[in-house]
């Protein structure tokens, strides 16, 4: 399988504050890759640093190559990236307001993603290319969609409208950063089903960031846990959900689950998740996890075959034989 | 410590108005076992809680000089009654007019007609003036902490608001114990909102709710901005009080997989109305009406996942759920 994207030990610093350390990932073409971990792990800021896109301030150090691009993207130009994302790469967020613009037609938004990268010549042909995409998300009555504002669509709506128009000039790789969080389950459904049936017809590569487990295992094929802004555990699935290794990983399981101890107290993890530079040294999870000891207070090593499959604990959960 | 006659009462009509809601609630007592269940409809002279066919009519804004906004029904005839001591759930989605409802048993909104009864007392008819009784007893957390939080204000101050509100005394050692109460330390006091997590935020809420010791809980969708294992915490947080401090809780969600771990009894809403209510357990594994299959249907779980569902079969299950094109406000 060929790496749509590939990123080498990917950091993301602001002063000499690290916040996301030392992430190694790959995602091939048609693969389902989650980024699963609490808020503040650092999900999003992998994501942006990913995309060109961190906000002022924070930079990125190591190496994010897209599959035929010969420029590492950590460092290049903002000339440089700028005709990558939305065509080779794009991306959609939690709000889709941020990605729309409240004072143009839907459709026109629509067809000028597709005009900027050339995907059609005239203007007429992509308006009409638009409408086409806006059925095939599933918008009820596309032409009258596309001809309505953003705030006259529906939450879900609107959310759709941005998965279209991030699928709309058939990227290579696919960002969703927590694309359904902010929606009703029935919503989300469709949504998460658009967006993975759009992945799938394109055979490209999708990077998708959540923090619900069961959206993951619904959408996903592989999955990285974070934590503390460090790649934690990785590995396929069915394997890190059934046999979490990593404390953390079996934590945010149990806690996720809602399972109930004997005395009918949900399971959680203790504490909560530090400040950006408050992460303890060595196992950045070493304050919040039961099982640490003094070998924790130097930064374990991974243990696996490659970075996409492995954990990085001491003291990893058995694996019952 | 809640006394009904502590409360600033307004003079005359109201005061006689207690005295016979606090009879005809004792002989309620008395004759009632408690079988919550199955009075779907009305008939539980315990129930705390008591609404009868509540209608909220809002206008929308004018379109036209000429005509008047649209009227949209946000509840469509709603009946209910909560027990006192129960764990009572309201589930549906964005626009059902679950926190309408919410609002309108905490005296905040108005139903357009209907009656709601809070403790026997008929609260739809009174003035902003006369609700103190309802504010001593019910208190209200809502779901995003950072906004519901007055950032400028101190902890403590926070805590001790609706105390004050109610020109109530509001010693220190009254506050440290809130805040300990939902497991913070007393140095949080001093501290602001934006200095605490999001976790720690909602546990601030629910210490500030339970500050004048109130006998109900209304809770609208107190976990669904939180992380997975902070949620899981705060959902402790609201069963351990509510027990140690044998309250009835209202508690709101979209997500009928959290209400299956927090309450007894759930009401399904859509579109306005009721379209389902039973015990949780029931609800969640027999639903009965197809609105609510599609509502469980929808909601991906780890397990059934792993053995092969997919988002397409996720999307199947909530299709019969999806809200006609014709309301594209409502969902
Ligand atoms: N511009 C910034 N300057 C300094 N620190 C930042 C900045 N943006 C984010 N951080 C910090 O970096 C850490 C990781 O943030 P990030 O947004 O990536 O988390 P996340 O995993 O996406 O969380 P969530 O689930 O809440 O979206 C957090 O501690 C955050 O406060
Ligand atoms: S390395 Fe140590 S502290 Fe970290 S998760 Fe494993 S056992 Fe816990
Ligand atoms: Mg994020």
């Amino acid at each position: 399988m060929s790496a749509v994207l590939k990123a080498e030990g990917l950091g993301v610093h602001t002063g000499d504050l690290a916040l996301v350390q030392d992430v190694t990932l790959t995602v091939g073409r048609g693969e389902r890759v989650g980024l699963i971990g609490e808020s503040g792990s650092g999900k999003s800021l992998t994501a942006l640093a990913l995309m060109g896109l961190l906000p002022e301030g924070l930079h990125a150090t190591g190496s994010v190559r897209l599959d035929g691009s010969p420029a590492d993207l950590v460092g290049a130009d903002e000339d440089e990236l700028a005709p990558l994302r939305g065509k080779r790469m794009s991306m959609v967020f939690q709000e889709p307001m941020t990605a729309l613009n409240p004072t143009m037609r839907i459709g026109d938004q629509v067809a000028e993603g597709m005009l900027l990268h050339r995907a059609h010549r005239r203007r007429a042909a992509a308006r009409s290319a638009a409408v086409e995409l806006l059925d095939d998300v599933g918008l009820p009555s596309p032409a009258e969609a596309a001809r309505a504002y953003p705030h006259q669509l529906s939450g879900g709506q609107r959310q759709r409208v941005v998965a279209a128009i991030a699928l709309a000039n058939d990227p290579d790789l696919l960002i969703c950063d927590e694309p359904t969080t902010a929606l009703d389950v029935t919503v989300q459904a469709l949504v998460l089903d658009l967006i993975t049936r759009g992945v799938a017809a394109r055979d490209a590569a999708l990077l998708f960031i959540t923090h619900d487990l069961g959206v993951v295992a619904t959408v996903c094929d592989r999955v990285l846990v974070m934590y503390g802004g460090r790649i934690v555990e990785a590995g396929e699935v069915a394997q890190v959900f059934t046999r979490p290794r990593h404390r953390y990983t079996s934590g945010l399981l149990a806690a996720s689950d809602l399972a109930r101890t004997d005395d009918g107290r949900l399971l959680t993890i203790p504490g909560s998740v530090p400040q950006a530079g408050a992460f303890p040294a060595g196992c950045v999870f070493r304050n919040r996890c039961a099982a640490a000891t003094s070998a924790c207070e130097t930064l374990p090593s991974w243990v696996g075959p490659d970075p996409e499959h492995g954990h990085a604990c001491v003291h990893p959960v058995e694996v019952p034989a | 410590m809640t006394d009904p006659s502590a409360a600033p009462q307004p003079p005359s009509q109201a005061a006689s108005q207690t005295t016979e809601s606090l009879e005809s609630d004792a002989i309620a007592s008395r004759s009632n076992s408690g079988d919550s269940v199955a009075s779907a409809v009305a008939g539980n002279e315990s129930s705390i809680i008591r609404l009868q066919d509540v209608r909220r009519e809002f206008r929308r804004p004018r379109r036209s000089l000429l005509q008047p906004g649209p009227v949209v029904p946000a509840l469509r005839g709603v009946t209910l009654d909560i027990a006192a001591g129960e764990r009572f759930g309201i589930v549906g989605e964005s626009g059902c007019g679950k926190s309408t409802l919410l609002r309108i048993i905490a005296g905040l909104d108005r139903p357009t007609s209907g009656s709601v009864q809070v403790a026997g007392r008929e609260i739809s008819g009174l003035r902003e003036g006369r609700l103190g009784f309802l504010r001593d007893q019910m208190q209200l957390v809502l779901q995003d902490p950072m906004s519901s939080l007055d950032p400028r204000m101190r902890v403590r101050d926070i805590i001790a608001e609706p105390l004050v509100a109610q020109g109530k005394p509001h010693p220190r050692t009254r506050i440290v114990e809130l805040v300990e109460s939902v497991g913070l330390s007393a140095d949080a006091l001093d501290r602001y909102p934006h200095q605490f997590s999001g976790g720690q935020r909602q546990r601030i809420s629910i210490a500030r709710a339970l500050a004048p010791d109130p006998r109900i809980l209304l809770a609208d969708e107190p976990v669904s901005a939180l992380d997975v294992s902070v949620r899981a915490q705060v959902l402790n947080l609201i069963l351990e009080i509510v027990e140690r401090l044998d309250l009835t809780l209202v508690f709101v969600s979209h997500d009928l997989s959290v209400v299956r771990h927090v309450c007894e009894r759930v009401a399904v809403m859509q579109a306005g109305e009721v379209v389902e209510i039973g015990p949780t357990d029931q609800v969640y594994d027999e639903p009965a009406q197809p609105y609510t299959r599609s509502l469980v249907a929808a909601i991906p779980h780890l397990r059934t996942a792993l053995e092969g569902r997919t988002a397409a079969d996720l999307a199947a299950g909530a299709a019969a759920a999806t809200v006609p094109p014709d309301r594209p406000g409502e969902n």
